[in-house]
Order: C-alpha cells, then sequence, then structure tokens
C-alpha cells in the first residue's frame, strides 16, 4: 500500500497465546473423555435416556405426604443444626485467620490450615465417616455439615475481617485493647452485614446438601429418595423430589429477602 | 440539505425533568458547532438524540436527510462518531481492537463473534490512530493509557468510522489542560482538514473562543444564544453565565453572605 | 461515695444501658429454634457426649500402616476423578454462555425469557448432583458417563447464574461506547460485554470447578465413577489403611487446586 508509507509503522504485535492455550486445553479434554472410553454419541444417547427416564416421574403419588414432610422438617433442621456448628466454629477461628488480626503468624498459618482441611473434606465423606463411627441419624449428618461448612464461613469471615481497613485495628490496639477485645470491637461489628449474607447462603447450601446426607444414613429426606428410587417407585421419589423443590424455593425466597434487607 | 436537522424536539425523561423544549436546529456539513450552557441544560441529550442514544419525546431528527428510527439506527450511527467525557473504551481490550469497534457498523455480526475484521478495517485503524499519535500504543490494553492518551484513542475509534458528523459529549471535562488542548486540536484539526462536522459540549469559555465556528447556548432546554463565535462578546457571554446566576440566586447570595462574614 | 465507685456494675454501650432490643430478638430467636429443633436432629447432651468415645475409636482405627500396593489404583480412581470434574465443568461452559445472556436482564431478548430461563436455572441448582446422579445412573448406567452428566447439569445452574451476574455488572459506559458507534446486538456482546465480564468468568469458573472436585469425590456413592465408589467399599470392608489413603489423597488434591487457582487468579486478573 502506497498510501500507508507516510504513517509510521505499527510496533510488532506482541505473541497471542490465547488460541495456543486453547488448543492444549481442547487437547487435554479430548484426552481425558478418551482416557473415561466416553464418546459424543454415548452423551447424545445418555441424554435421550434421561429424557425417557424423567418422563416416567410426571405422575406424583402423595400418600404417603404427611411422612416425607416431616422428613423434610427434619432435613431443614440438620441443616439449621450444621449452620450453626459451623456458625459458632468460624467465629472462634476466623479471627486467629485474619491475617490483620491474628496474634502470631504461626497461629494464622495453622488456623488457615485447619479451615482448609475441613473444606477439603466434602462432606458426604464426613458423614459417611460419622455414620460408621457413631451410628445412623441426623446427628452425624449435623456434625458433617457443620466441619464442612465450618471450613467455608472460617474462610468467607477471615477474608471479610482481613478487609476491614487496618487503621480501625491500630486504633484499637493503640488504646491498649487486646486480640479479644479487637475482635469483639472492631472486627465483627464492621463485617456484620457480610456475615449474615454468607451464613445464609451456606444455609441455603446445607439444605439442598441435608436432602441428600440420608444416601449415607445420615437422616433427612434422601433415604427415603434413595429407597424410593432404588425400588423403582417414581410416582413417590416425584412427590419427594417436588417437595424439596418447594422446600428450596421458599428458603431460597426467605433468605434473599432477607439478605437484601440486610444490605 | 443540512447534515443534521431537529425539528420541534422534547425530550422529557421518565422523572419528568424535560431536557429539550421544542427545539429546532440545523447543522451543517463542515462546520465545528460548540454547545456551551450550564449544567442540566439539555447540552448532552441534544448530542445523544441525534445518534439516537435518546429517543425523542416528540419531534423529528434527520441525518443526511434520513430520520432517525429505531429501524436504521444501525445506517445512522455508521455516519455519526461518538466521543465520551468518561472515553467508553472497553478497559479489557487492546487499543487496537478498541479503534477496529469504529468498524463494527460495517461488518455482519457473524464476523464479530469471532472478533474479525477485513484488512482495509485494520489499514483505517492504523491510519487513525497516526492521525492521534498513537501508533506505538496499539497492542497496549486500554487501562494502561493515561486519559488524554485514551481520549485520543476514543477519537481514533470515531475517525475510523470515517463519519460524516463526530459527536463529543465534554470531551475535555476528564482531561488536564494540556490534555485538553492536544484533544480540541486533533478535533479541530478533523474538522478542517476532513471536512467532518463536529458538535461538541465545553464548559471551557477559553476553547469555545478558540475552537468553535458556531456556538449554541442552551439553557432549560431552550436555546438563549446561537450565533457566530466572533460575534460574542464578553458581554454575551456574561449573559449566559447571569442567567445561569439567576436560577440558583438564592445560594449565590447565601454564599456572598457568608464570605462577608468571613 | 467511694463505695459506689467502686461496686462493678455493668451497662452496655447503649443509651439505656441494657441490651440493644433488636439484636437480642434476633438472638433469642435463633437460640429458641435452635433449642426446638435440637431433639429433631438427635442433639442432646447424652447422645453428644456418648458418641464422642465412638468417634475416638473409630478415629484411632486410622492409625495403621497405609496398605502402599493401592497406591497405583488409587492414583487412577483420583484421575478419573480429576477428569469428571473437568470434563463435566467444561461441558457446562458451553450450555452456560448462552443461557446466561438470555438471563442476563441487560442482554436478555425480552424480560419474559429472561424471567423464564432464571426459573429454569433455579430449579436446575435446587438439588445436588448427588441426586441427579441417582437419576443419570438409572438413566445411562454405572460408570463416569453419569457422573459427567450430572455435574455438567447441576453446573449449568450455577455457572450461568453467576455469568449472568457477572455480565449485569458491567460497564454501562463501554456499552454505549461501542452501540453509539453503530454495533448490532451480537456485537455489543462481544466487544463490550464478554470482554468487561471475563475477570469474573474466570472467577466463578474456578471456583466451581473447585467445588465440582469435592463432588466428583463422592459421586461414586451412587456408582458415577470417581474415586467415591472405592470409599464405599473399603469403609464396608472396614479397611481403614485404605480409607486413610483415600481421605488423604482427596484433600490434596482439592489443596493444590485451591492453591493453583489461587495463583492463577492473581496471574490473570
Amino acid at each position: 500500500m502506497a498510501m500507508n508509507v507516510d504513517f509510521q509503522p505499527l510496533p510488532r504485535k506482541p505473541a497471542n497465546f490465547i488460541p495456543i492455550w486453547l488448543c492444549a486445553v481442547c487437547a487435554i479434554l479430548y484426552a481425558m473423555s478418551w482416557h473415561l472410553s466416553l464418546s459424543f454419541g454415548d452423551l447424545v444417547s445418555g441424554i435421550g435416556d434421561t429424557g425417557d427416564y424423567i418422563s416416567q416421574f410426571f405422575h406424583p403419588d402423595f400418600s404417603l405426604g404427611h411422612k416425607y414432610v416431616w422428613l423434610m422438617i427434619e432435613t431443614v433442621c440438620t441443616a439449621l443444626w450444621g449452620t450453626a456448628i459451623a456458625c459458632i466454629v468460624a467465629l472462634v477461628l476466623s479471627p486467629l485467620a485474619a491475617s490483620t488480626l491474628t496474634p502470631h503468624p504461626l497461629i494464622y498459618r495453622a488456623t488457615r490450615e485447619v479451615l482448609n482441611f475441613m473444606r477439603a473434606m466434602p462432606d458426604m465423606l464426613l458423614a459417611l465417616m460419622l455414620v460408621s463411627a457413631i451410628g445412623l441419624g441426623p446427628l452425624p449428618g449435623a456434625f458433617a455439615l457443620g466441619i464442612h461448612t465450618a471450613g467455608f464461613l472460617g474462610k468467607f469471615y477471615s477474608e471479610l475481617l482481613e478487609r476491614v481497613p487496618r487503621g480501625r485495628y491500630e486504633a484499637l490496639a493503640a488504646t491498649g485493647a487486646g486480640f479479644v477485645q479487637t475482635t469483639m470491637i472492631a472486627g465483627y461489628p464492621s463485617i456484620l452485614r457480610e456475615m449474615a449474607g454468607y451464613t445464609f447462603y451456606i444455609f441455603d447450601r446445607n439444605i439442598r446438601m441435608a436432602s441428600v446426607l440420608g444416601l449415607v444414613g445420615a437422616g433427612g429426606i434422601g433415604l427415603e429418595l434413595e429407597s424410593t428410587l432404588g425400588f423403582f417407585l417414581y410416582n413417590k421419589a416425584s412427590a419427594i423430589i417436588i417437595i424439596i423443590f418447594a422446600t428450596l424455593f421458599v428458603v431460597d425466597a426467605l433468605s434473599s429477602t432477607i439478605r437484601r434487607r440486610l444490605t | 440539505m443540512p447534515l443534521v436537522s431537529l425539528k420541534n424536539v422534547t425530550k422529557i425523561y421518565a422523572n419528568g425533568v424535560t431536557a429539550l423544549q421544542s427545539l429546532t436546529r440545523d447543522f451543517e456539513a463542515g462546520s465545528f458547532t460548540v454547545v456551551i450552557g450550564p449544567s442540566g441544560a439539555g447540552k448532552s441529550t441534544l448530542l445523544r438524540t441525534i445518534n439516537g442514544l435518546e429517543t425523542p419525546s416528540a419531534g423529528e431528527v434527520h441525518v443526511d436527510g434520513q430520520p432517525v428510527t429505531h429501524r436504521d439506527l444501525r445506517s445512522i450511527r455508521a455516519k455519526i462518531g461518538m466521543v465520551f467525557q468518561e472515553f467508553n473504551l472497553v478497559d479489557r481490550l487492546n487499543v487496537m481492537t478498541n479503534v477496529l469497534a469504529g468498524r463494527l457498523a460495517h461488518r455482519h455480526w457473524s464476523w464479530s463473534l469471532g472478533y474479525l475484521f477485513s484488512k482495509s478495517d485494520y489499514e483505517m485503524a492504523h491510519q487513525a490512530l497516526d492521525r492521534v499519535g498513537l501508533v506505538d500504543k496499539a497492542w497496549s490494553r486500554a487501562d494502561q493509557l493515561s486519559g488524554g492518551q485514551r481520549q485520543r484513542v476514543g477519537i481514533a475509534r470515531a475517525i475510523c468510522q470515517q463519519p460524516r458528523l463526530i459527536l463529543a459529549d465534554e470531551p475535555v471535562a476528564s482531561l488536564d489542560p494540556g490534555s485538553a488542548v492536544e484533544v480540541m486540536d486533533l478535533l479541530a484539526g478533523i474538522c478542517r482538514e476532513d471536512g467532518i462536522a463536529v458538535v461538541a459540549n465545553l464548559h471551557q469559555l477559553d476553547l469555545t473562543k478558540r475552537y468553535a465556528d458556531r456556538v449554541i447556548a442552551l439553557r432549560a432546554g431552550r436555546v438563549i444564544y446561537d450565533g457566530k463565535v466572533i460575534n460574542m462578546d464578553d458581554a454575551t457571554f456574561k449573559e449566559i453565565y447571569e442567567s445561569n446566576k439567576d436560577t440558583h440566586g438564592k445560594r449565590h447570595e447565601h454564599t456572598d453572605l457568608v464570605l462577608a462574614h468571613a | 461515695m467511694g463505695s459506689v465507685t467502686n461496686t462493678l456494675t455493668w451497662y452496655w454501650p447503649t443509651r439505656s444501658g441494657l441490651p440493644p432490643l433488636v439484636p437480642m430478638l434476633w438472638l433469642t430467636a435463633v437460640v429458641l429454634l435452635l433449642a426446638v429443633t435440637a431433639p429433631l436432629v438427635e442433639i442432646d447432651f447424652i447422645h453428644v457426649v456418648a458418641s464422642l468415645p465412638k468417634l475416638g475409636s473409630f478415629l484411632s482405627h486410622f492409625l495403621v500402616v497405609p496398605d502402599w500396593n493401592y497406591l497405583p489404583e488409587l492414583g487412577l480412581r483420583m484421575l478419573e476423578t480429576i477428569e469428571m470434574a473437568v470434563l463435566g465443568t467444561a461441558m457446562a461452559i458451553v450450555f452456560s454462555v448462552p443461557l446466561a445472556l438470555l438471563a442476563a436482564r441487560n442482554t436478555s431478548p425480552h424480560v419474559v425469557i429472561g424471567w423464564l430461563t432464571t426459573y429454569v436455572l433455579t430449579a436446575i441448582r435446587a438439588l445436588p448432583e448427588l441426586t441427579w446422579a441417582v437419576a443419570f445412573v438409572a438413566a445411562v448406567g454405572l460408570g463416569p458417563l453419569a457422573g459427567i452428566m450430572a455435574l455438567a447439569f447441576v453446573t449449568i445452574g450455577f455457572m450461568a447464574k453467576f455469568f449472568a451476574e457477572a455480565i449485569e455488572v458491567v460497564d454501562c459506559g463501554a456499552v454505549e461506547g461501542i452501540r453509539a458507534q453503530g454495533a448490532g446486538r451480537v456485537q455489543t456482546i462481544a466487544f463490550a460485554m464478554l470482554p468487561q465480564a471475563m475477570p469474573d468468568f474466570i472467577s466463578a469458573l474456578l471456583y466451581i470447578l473447585d467445588h465440582n472436585l469435592r463432588a466428583a469425590s463422592i459421586l461414586g456413592l451412587v456408582g458415577a465413577g470417581g474415586i467415591g465408589y472405592d470409599l464405599v467399599m473399603n469403609l464396608r470392608l472396614y479397611q481403614y489403611d485404605r480409607l486413610m489413603m483415600i481421605a488423604l489423597a482427596i484433600y490434596v488434591v482439592v489443596t493444590a487446586l485451591d492453591r493453583l487457582s489461587t495463583r492463577f487468579r492473581h496471574g490473570v486478573i
């Protein structure tokens, strides 16, 4: 282009690695599906089979409705207790795991690691172990949820505490306040709203999980769901699923209203 | 035929604020018009009505003889470049892509799914960047540039459209005085050399005097002055801002009183 | 006088010196609720105390020498678990981006479509992966395919919601800047919305991948592939030497991904 000679030439275009990354990711995905011996055909026919399967659920049978509702209440209570346990544990651990507040760097590292461990253990696995340790029932379920989500809440709370301007802690420390005093006066009051938001989110999540904990014998509606599905009682199973859906919608609406009023 | 003509354009916002009141004005091709007036006088609304970012509540807008309607928005906007106070660049894309965005109106949407442009688009973008003196920044991300540089990218994006008209909505309000003059020089140069009409909103009287062929003063959605800038003496200016003072007279008096006491 | 000042009297920092009313009411309500629901969850003092020794003896089983012969199989199973999580997440991306564009208020072609999509996504999210895995196992048979489908399905519900939220908070200025150039709907999405929402997309993606890895490790409970199957079998057979290794492996892999994604987040965004 003769016209272009007048222009200052463009600088060298920096190498764009995005296509290479995309290709690499695609290759990895392909290798993975090859390793699991999956094929696109399997997937498509699988979706078709699932459609057939789901169509069996269209005639819910509510003859045992009161039983299911009772089980659902138990499920919600399990989630509630799990959240309460998590909240208490997190309230104790999170100031220790907040870098701006912690009394000692070693305590900080150790608490972080403990929270990490609690988060890394899936609650289903914890429930499985607790059930074989202390027996069937909702108690191991509540504890499993509590331990697992304490890891999450502890992380969330400590991140919130770290985001509080450092000056507020320093002002308190300058008056001679100790660790607990600083936490109670400058820490928690500053983050109360956000804490409530996260706690509701965890409660929401715990109800979902509690409704399947029954699969490993940890109480709630999950066991009933599992057994109806196992005996191919699709009408009963669909009644249970509808009850779970309804509960979750109510809780979802409730928690989002409360969260909106808080913020 | 004028490039832009507004006939009895009225704009009332949903919150009841009347921004323009039955405004009738023409804008000639190749002219540099500056719109002045106090904040809230309807300057931005006037500009945004021309390229259809706001739909007038009543009246008609014609660009190049074509009515501005929802259906023809794309072809009309293709003829009009726009420069914003806050630059409105896509921060996470590089400068070149931001400038190429000026070609979007001429490209089918399916190209854009793959972020594809033709060679001629790249040449136009290159030319536009050369014009604003930012060729060496072509591959930098837009958020790494200074305010003045970003506004020049905004202008390059407008030039890259090869428009008939550039609307500049307070183009220098977020810039330091040095960058402001640079940006205004660029806009004036484009107007003189390429015959692209410019309609700009300004608050600075000195810049208005220096660059405008024609000045339109707005107050409360009405034109209170329209004429050549050379015909405009300090008294007229004063009048525009006196009338501004009238509307807020009480507050000013109060301020004066406080100052007197101090 | 002296006796008055020396008496320890406690006041709360409120006008009346009493605890603030509204927070106290909330606290009482929560405590009451917990007390009322305690029997339902079988939480009573005796039960909890009695279960502690049982827990202790259960945990003491884990103080055994690991079964090193199991290591290769464990590695293979963990690899399968990771692959399920990654493939499930990848499949979900394909569906989530269009659904997010339909659901987000500023890109949705119509309000009604936006509402409908949002409701469908809520319904998908309502049940956890494990329930869907039961259904998918019944539909397509045992194995990782059912697990991947369950993961992908639930992930769509979450990912599309997160993506839609990311699109909704995109800076309006840049969108207007592109629209004023005469860009159409698709072009505005491609040039203004998606680039600006990308950091939030990546953030959500990493969070979901993290979540899916945990979820994939338990899907084996219902026969949907991964390490979960070994977990249940070894628990039933009281093979604590292997169980310990499985728990450790899950911990290590989840933590490794957590660290990696933190690193990646800082690098990219």
